[in-house]
């Protein structure tokens, strides 16, 4: 158990931190535009590109999937902010859905290369589990509905 | 995907690559940012003529792609050691791989 822990607080510790990407989307939804996270996503792929995303502190190891989802999230918020001005009878709303770990073909492979496979995995939502939420998510009535938030297990989470 | 006519979109689509390789990263971003954001566009006009219960864009994404993540692997290996040692229950060979794993991967 002790090793556990001081394992997960070395994660803590070393986790990794890219300044560029947080001055260009940790700002308010209103000051971000398609423009810029566009720039920012040819920007990961030029560094990609030249061998120095690792440097530059993208997601490491060819995680490009956390990128490509860290890119649509922040399109989530900026699309939800232009549909603010939908008219009043007509309004759109767009939510993203953010389940972490499912018990998935997609998981099977990551947990592949840590040599496991999901029967040594607990606690992996399921298909249907999260298809449930992407529902629910869909069908809210429209009073007090959310638009350009984040959720994961049914409640609101922080970008 | 448009579900029940013209007023709920459910964008689902995703690849997930473990390489390094530049094409891979370029058709991971492809399919998952500007794609999804090349259907949603496509689509709007339809969500645009929607009834006034209003309609809703719902893309499924990943808790690795929140910003306070540290846009980091890390939160999905600290999830699955999380789901791992869930109930305190452990299984020697789960452990040691994925101790082996993240110790190797941080170093």
């Amino acid at each position: 158990m002790t090793e556990i822990l001081i394992c997960l607080f070395i994660c803590f510790l070393q986790r990794f931190e890219n300044n560029y990407v947080k001055s260009k989307l940790r700002v308010d939804a209103q000051q971000l535009n398609e423009d810029i996270i566009d720039s920012v996503a040819t920007k990961y792929l030029e560094d990609v590109k030249t061998g120095r995303a690792n440097e530059e502190g993208w997601a490491p190891n060819g995680y490009q999937y956390s990128e490509s989802k860290l890119f649509l999230n922040a399109y989530v918020r900026v699309l939800a902010c232009s549909l603010r001005n939908q008219p009043k009878d007509c309004p759109i709303f767009v939510n993203s859905i953010c389940p972490g770990p499912m018990d998935t073909d997609m998981a099977a492979g990551y947990l592949k290369k840590m040599g496991l496979d999901r029967t040594q995995v607990r606690g992996l939502a399921s298909a249907e589990e999260v298809s449930k939420a992407v529902i629910s998510l869909a069908l809210l009535p429209r009073d007090g509905y959310a638009t350009g938030k984040f959720f994961t297990d049914g409640h609101e989470i922080a970008f | 995907m448009v579900v029940g006519g013209d007023d709920e979109q459910i964008n689902n689509a995703a690849v997930q690559k473990f390489s390094q390789v530049y094409e891979d990263a370029q058709e991971t971003l492809e399919t998952n940012y500007f794609g999804a954001k090349t259907v949603t566009k496509e689509l709007f006009p339809l969500l645009r003529s929607a009834s006034p219960a209003g309609a809703r864009i719902v893309m499924v994404s990943s808790q690795n792609g929140l910003l306070r993540v540290g846009n980091s692997v890390l939160h999905l290996h600290v999830t699955l050691v999380a789901a791992v040692f869930a109930d305190l229950q452990f299984e020697s060979v789960a452990d040691c791989r994925l101790l082996q794993f993240l110790l190797l991967f941080w170093s």
